[in-house]
């Protein structure tokens, strides 16, 4: 099976359900490289057509999903969504001029923080990052980062003051993951943060942030400020990254024990094939071996 | 193409990072805390982010995504997400090799390369990026009516001492404009223009505005082509 027709089987993020505009007008958009019309019937159905044809939709995370696949893979389960004491955040949309792999695998990493979100998530000299736990679950086929640990000025809108925050990954799919963390005004919940993500084609996405909170206080254009400013500047780092494609090959970047969480979700996107939006070997693109000695 | 013009001196003050593009080759350019050069692959090893981007501490480059420091030797010396780990050795960006000559950075991507040519009595006046072809601007140049520079459209002449080196001089005038060129791409490209060192500072200025004029005029007439 070729990258294209892995990544078909997947439910993809196309529009904010409250966003689509009302009949007659559409949304046009892209997905794995074609061409998508999002339509609202008079009746206030949804549609998604590629060439004429329906696609399959799902309704679900305050987002329309849409699959090229005429059987795809279930969507994945977040239970939080149920919870209906949570506020429910679905946070616009950020295009990246990246591979959708790399916008997902920033989206596991902590030693950023200090750098890239200075002062909110992360500040120097709080840079180290505690070994944490990774794994597979096999029932689930899913990446799982837990125990991961790590101090924050400003961990999200309603924190006051610098807190450790303790986070949990998921990996579910290969363009989707979804975080728990610390929440900054309650200790028996944790605040869900996701991104999902649209890939337009191998080396631009749309992302979808998503947050299921437990804050009474932020009004719901706070939080998606807040979200948007944390998106906003991972892009400037996302479109920098060189190749512009997710390379699988451990000797084109190397990793050290905090980006156990990247070694495992680039290994899992390997060994099940998921290559849309990845290199597989390092002649796929010459520039990118100029670092291959480093790495022996 | 051993030695290219990249830079001025002066616009790289010490703790300062710069891009440049040399053929295919991508590079970070820049200088320590004590005004040590460097020239390099602009990719930070650890994830491929440019180091273009990344911010000087001391003698150190530190990468802007996750501040990985690597010395002059473009050897990586700190990780900060594991303060007490000494990095292995192996952990490199790749080095070229950089050098400073009339005021002008130069850098090679070859193995072997030779020392820049250029004279040592010069001063900088400007770098200048133009959005067209160099075979384009150079064809502009050629074609240039010289009152620009000076009332006195006799006596110019250019001296094409290289493919990317030119002279343009008026022996009337006595005044001589040193032009490096470097090519960034099949759409954009780079003067380093220079004078004479004992250049009035009058004519430094006339001679930076006929330069903006050469760009308006080359971008331009590009634009006619290409449409």
């Amino acid at each position: 099976m070729n990258a294209l027709d892995h990544a078909k089987q997947y439910w993809y993020p196309v529009a904010i359900l409250d966003s689509i505009p009302t009949y007659p007008d559409v949304k046009n958009t892209r997905l794995l490289g074609m061409d998508i019309t999002i339509t609202r019937q008079k009746d206030g159905a949804l549609s998604v057509a590629h060439n004429e044809e329906n696609w399959l939709i799902n309704e679900v995370y305050d987002h329309l999903w849409t699959s090229p696949s005429k059987t795809p893979k279930p969507i994945f389960d977040v239970p939080e969504a149920q919870e209906r004491d949570r506020r429910f955040v679905p946070c616009g949309v950020v295009r990246v001029r990246c591979s959708p792999l790399r916008a997902v695998e920033n989206f596991l990493d902590i030693a950023h923080f200090p750098f890239v979100h200075t002062d909110i998530l992360g500040s120097e000299p709080h840079t180290e990052v505690a070994p944490y736990s990774v794994d597979i679950d096999d029932d689930k086929d899913e990446v799982i980062a837990t125990k991961v640990k790590f101090f924050q000025p400003q961990a999200a809108k309603s924190a006051s003051d610098g807190i450790i925050t303790d986070y949990v990954y998921r990996v579910p799919s290969p363009m989707n993951a979804i975080l728990y963390k610390t929440c900054p005004t309650r200790d028996d919940v944790q605040d869900v943060i996701a991104i999902f993500v649209q890939p337009i084609d191998e080396e631009t996405c749309d992302v979808w942030p998503w947050m299921a909170l437990y804050d009474d206080d932020s009004t719901m254009a706070e939080m998606i400020e807040f979200q948007q400013l944390i998106f906003l500047q991972d892009r400037s780092i996302l479109e920098n990254q060189v190749p512009t494609k997710l390379p699988l090959d451990p000797k084109m970047e190397i990793p050290t024990r905090a980006d156990l969480t990247s070694i495992a979700y680039r290994r899992w996107l390997k060994r099940r094939g998921a290559l849309y939006g990845a290199l597989l070997n390092t002649t796929d693109n010459p520039k990118g071996t100029s670092n291959s000695v480093a790495a022996e | 193409m051993t030695n290219v013009a990249v830079g001025l001196s002066k616009d790289l003050p010490n703790g300062r990072v710069m891009r440049a593009i040399v053929g295919e080759q991508d590079l970070v350019v820049w200088r320590s805390k004590s005004g040590v050069l460097s020239a390099w692959d602009n990719r930070c090893p650890h994830r491929g982010m440019r180091l273009s981007h990344g911010f000087v501490r001391g003698e150190a480059l530190a990468c802007v995504y996750h501040g990985w420091h690597y010395d002059k030797t473009a050897t990586c010396r700190y990780i900060p997400a594991h303060p007490e780990l000494e990095p292995p050795e192996t952990i490199k960006a790749q080095r070229f090799s950089s050098t400073e000559k009339g005021g002008l950075i130069w850098v090679s991507i070859e193995e072997q390369s030779t020392e820049p040519s250029i004279p040592d009595n010069l001063k900088a006046i400007r770098s200048i990026s133009f959005a067209c072809p160099m075979m384009a601007l150079k064809q502009v140049i050629r074609d240039l009516d010289f009152t620009l520079v000076k009332d006195d459209n006799s006596g110019w002449v250019i001296q094409e001492k290289s493919d990317d080196q030119w002279m343009m001089k008026s022996i009337k005038a006595n005044i001589s404009l040193h032009l490096f060129f470097q090519n960034l791409s099949e759409q954009t490209c780079k003067i380093h223009a220079l004078a004479n060192s004992d250049c009035a500072p009058d004519t430094m200025k006339k001679m930076s505005q006929a330069l903006e004029h050469i760009r308006r005029l080359a971008e331009k007439h590009y634009e006619v082509v290409v449409s």
